[in-house]
């Protein structure tokens, strides 16, 4: 028994360094974002995004929307696509073998016509049936081609386009009007840039009317509502601090721009990938073994919007989903871990996500088992773990805090006060019952990216409308 | 320890709470500005009385109305407009970039003169650089013009967009600007000049010497972020032939020095020299041709694709391209087979038709492409290749006449 209370106690040890540790770190990302931000809003406070919209020079930028089975919602959704304001935008739609009607719901909303199949086919794709352009809107490329996945579908897309940027977007991502302008500016500013993310933002209880966010609301339901703070956690100081410190490795798979060039020299998107988003980004970087320079840059402004699961089946799926992306992601890159010769990326950023993001659910489940064990048969200091508890939540709460002003401060329209309460209460709710639960999720995730599992599970989402949201399976 | 915890716990949360009701205050000054400029700009235009407007809140509606009004009528729309420009000509002497910025961007629907533009357009931080040549948008004086083109070749690559962006809105006199540029980068580069007692005595100019030290100072000394050595003396290429051509007349090179030539010759960057070609291409203007011609027969292919694309902007002769379609490069293959396609030249039909068996497939794609766009001819030769000894050729025209593979 004084074996076993001895290990607890080491454990509780073991976890107070860890949590100590990456506390430091992430003040240390906390303050890189703060810097980066002011970095960014001063370089862009005169910077006049109407007057680059006469511009014949800008470099030309290929929308990649893959599409399966979204007869629904494709019309709606290519049509705001269309009308983002960039003057040299090409929006390629790539029927992954839709076997219902979305094909034909194309052909009729955009009169398309079919053009010549000349592409240069660079990667290796499931067969292309046709390749059509539309009659009344020039600017719009359809691709026809057999089921292989969004993987697949992309890299036909990769193929086919014809932009120096590619931007590929999931299929339930709103689109900011202005997003384009924004996230080419680090293409414009650095030789060596070769993808841009941006900060997605929870889309569930906004109003939303051709495709646009008219009104931005922040969730009235608890899961939306802590998923929201996460998201802001996870943009707003996560990757614009790796900005500052160069080492993002993650550009989100709902809406990131890439030069395309870059993409079709490292393969593309890989097949079967379950973190495609990552796995992209860690081939890119891997590049500058071979000399080739390879900047990831992050966009402190809100660029898209994506609807988050509104139910813990799904939930728990999407996030079983991430970290075995991650997982998978970060073993196959392994022999980055630690190594010089990948530089800053190899010694710090590896190492980073493999202790604090792959590994914290581990830690923070055998915290929970030792609490339990250490209660029953009481070799816990009560009073102690007490203390600590408060220490954790204050911290997470603090940051938390912090992410909902830099979202106040970043935001193209400023928040209600409404919503800056109500964000306040999920991220102080947030750390009770709710992460405890992606603990589960997360470890539910490596320990099937370790079984070999690569099947993405069925996404609910709930359909965009004027009036409010109508279930709507896809 | 407990104790500890305890305190930094409690520390943390109020911090927290602090931050919260930061953001609710930020948040509440976000909205009063924005309201009062959106009151300003609605009694200005609609001529009513805006009242005291603080500094912030003028420059403000001046930078929104720019775009609707001529500077008279914004003089009687926008109260304390010259109040506003004197604080905007003391931005321009500050010594922060921002303000410097600020100061041109507000002088810019106020109207900077020449000096003022010409400082920030050699400013000492890229962000001022960046916003004077936004500002020299539509300015016409020659030493603007001058400046901007000089821009093509600034070390930061934004700074090269926002001159590129510039010179590509046309103003009357960018031609003059960018052949008299190319001319001189060609004569560097293919030296053709001949020494003269003119050469040498300019080798004392102040922009001169600036080059030759670029073009002696070795890689490795350069500071981080600098352009490659031969991008930096194609930066001083550009100046001197800029400042040299001052005595000559418009088109006309200026003299270089022979020092310069000995070292740069063959050396100019090829990054330089596709800018100034994609600047040229954007003019619109023919008399550029002869500048831009001499580069189709670069020893680099991305120069020569450039140059291409550049003289089928320009409308220049399509025989000029007929060379080039056999170009060892695809790039420039591609080019000039698109150029020919463009010109709409039928007596080039049978040869953009001789590439559709090209070993490149983009060249094969861009002939079929060509051809298609001659029209009859070109059509008839489409159909001759279905049927032709070529299974490459036979593809090419195949999936430019839309039949099934």
């Amino acid at each position: 028994m004084s074996q076993v209370a001895a290990f607890l106690r080491g454990l509780d040890w073991l976890i107070l360094v860890y949590v100590v540790l990456v506390d430091v770190v992430q003040s240390l990302l906390l303050t890189a974002a703060a810097i980066d931000l002011r970095t960014h809003r001063r370089d862009t406070r005169h910077a006049m995004r109407n007057r680059l919209l006469g511009s014949a020079v800008l470099p030309r930028v290929s929308v990649l929307a893959p599409a399966y089975n979204e007869e629904a919602t494709v019309a709606a959704s290519v049509t705001a696509l269309l009308t983002l304001r960039y003057p040299q935008l090409e929006v390629v739609v790539v029927n992954d073998g839709s076997p219902d009607r979305t094909m034909e719901v194309l052909r009729t909303a955009f009169d398309l016509e079919p053009v010549p199949k000349s592409f240069r086919r660079v990667l290796p794709t499931a067969d292309v049936l046709a390749v059509l352009r539309s009659r009344s809107n020039p600017r719009l490329v359809v691709v026809d081609k057999a089921n292989g996945g969004k993987a697949d579908a992309l890299n036909v897309g990769l193929c086919v386009a014809t932009g120096e940027l590619v931007c590929a977007i999931d299929a339930d991502t709103l689109i900011e009007p202005d997003a384009l302008m924004q996230m080419t500016r680090p293409f414009l500013e650095r030789d060596d840039c070769v993808a841009v993310g941006g900060v997605i933002r929870v889309v569930n209880a906004s109003t939303v009317s051709q495709g646009r966010v008219v009104t931005a609301r922040t969730p009235r339901d608890f899961l939306p509502g802590v998923q929201a703070v996460e998201y802001l956690r996870a943009f707003l100081f996560g990757r614009l601090g790796w900005n500052r410190l160069g080492g993002n490795l993650i550009i989100s798979g709902a809406f990131g721009l890439f030069r395309r060039e870059d993409l079709l020299a490292t393969g593309g998107y890989l097949h079967g990938s379950v973190g495609e988003d990552m796995e992209i980004v860690a081939r890119l970087r891997r590049r500058t073994r071979e000399g080739v320079p390879a900047a990831v840059r992050f966009v402190p402004d809100p660029v898209a919007w994506t609807e988050v699961p509104d139910s813990l089946r799904v939930l728990g799926r999407q996030r079983d989903r991430w970290h075995r992306g991650l997982t998978q992601t970060l073993w196959t890159y392994r022999s980055s871990w630690g190594n010089p010769r990948d530089g800053a990326l190899g010694l710090v950023v590896y190492p980073y996500f493999v202790l604090v993001e792959l590994l914290a659910p581990v830690v923070e489940m055998l915290g929970l088992v030792g609490l339990t064990l250490g209660l029953i048969l009481h070799a816990v200091n009560v009073p102690f773990a007490i203390a600590f508890f408060l220490f954790a939540y204050g911290y997470g709460a603090m940051l938390s805090m912090i992410a909902i002003l830099l979202d106040t401060i970043t935001a193209a329209r400023p928040p209600t006060r409404r919503d800056i309460l109500l964000l306040a209460t999920w991220a102080v709710l947030e750390p009770v019952g709710y992460r405890q639960l992606t603990v589960f999720w997360r470890l539910r995730g490596i320990v099937r990216a370790l079984q070999g599992r690569s099947d993405w599970g069925v996404m609910t989402r709930t359909g965009f409308t004027p009036e409010g949201a109508q279930a709507l399976d896809t | 320890m407990r104790e500890l915890l305890i305190v930094v716990g409690v520390v943390l949360l109020a911090i927290g709470a602090a931050v919260l009701v930061s953001a609710l205050i930020f948040r509440e000054v976000r909205v009063v500005r924005r309201r009062r400029v959106e009151r300003a700009l609605a009694a200005t235009v609609a001529e009513r009385p805006t009242g005291r407007l603080s500094r912030r809140v003028r420059r403000s509606v001046l930078v929104e109305l720019a775009d609707l009004f001529q500077q008279d009528t914004l003089e009687q729309r926008v109260p304390d407009l010259r109040r506003t420009a004197a604080d905007a000509t003391a931005d321009l002497r500050s010594r922060r970039w921002l303000r410097r910025a600020r100061g041109l961007r507000t002088l810019q629907s106020l109207g900077l003169t020449v000096d003022e533009l010409l400082a920030g357009l050699s400013d000492r931080d890229a962000r001022v650089r960046a916003q004077a040549a936004v500002a020299a948008v539509g300015r016409g004086e020659p030493e603007i013009l001058d400046g901007l083109v000089r821009q093509l070749t600034d070390p930061h690559p934004y700074v090269r967009f926002t001159a590129l962006d510039a010179v590509s809105r046309r103003s009357v006199g960018t031609a003059d600007a960018l052949a008299r540029a190319l001319h001189d980068a060609a004569r560097l580069t293919y030296a053709e000049l001949s020494g003269s007692e003119r050469a040498v005595a300019d080798a004392d100019s102040a922009a001169t010497l600036a080059v030759l030290e670029l073009a002696r100072s070795d890689e490795p000394q350069a500071a981080p972020g600098a352009l490659p050595r031969t991008e930096r003396v194609a930066t001083g290429v550009v100046a001197v032939a800029l400042a040299g051509s001052e005595e000559g007349t418009p088109g006309q090179p200026g003299t270089l020095p022979r020092p310069l030539r000995a070292t740069t010759t063959g050396d100019v960057g090829s990054r330089t020299l596709v800018l100034l070609l994609r600047g040229a291409s954007t003019t619109a203007d023919s008399t550029t041709v002869p500048a831009v011609r001499p580069f189709t027969a670069d020893a680099r292919p991305e120069v020569r694709a450039a140059a291409v694309n550049a003289l089928a902007a320009l409308g220049a002769d399509s025989e000029d391209l007929v060379p080039l379609l056999t170009d060892p490069d695809g790039r420039v293959r591609a080019a000039a087979v698109s150029a020919v396609g463009r010109s709409g030249n039928r007596s080039l039909a049978g040869a953009a038709a001789a590439r559709l068996t090209d070993r490149d497939h983009g060249v094969r794609q861009a002939a079929a492409a060509a051809l298609l766009s001659l029209g009859a001819s070109g059509n008839l030769l489409l159909r001759a290749a279905l049927t032709g000894p070529d299974p490459y050729a036979a593809d090419a025209a195949r999936s430019a006449l839309g039949l099934p593979p």
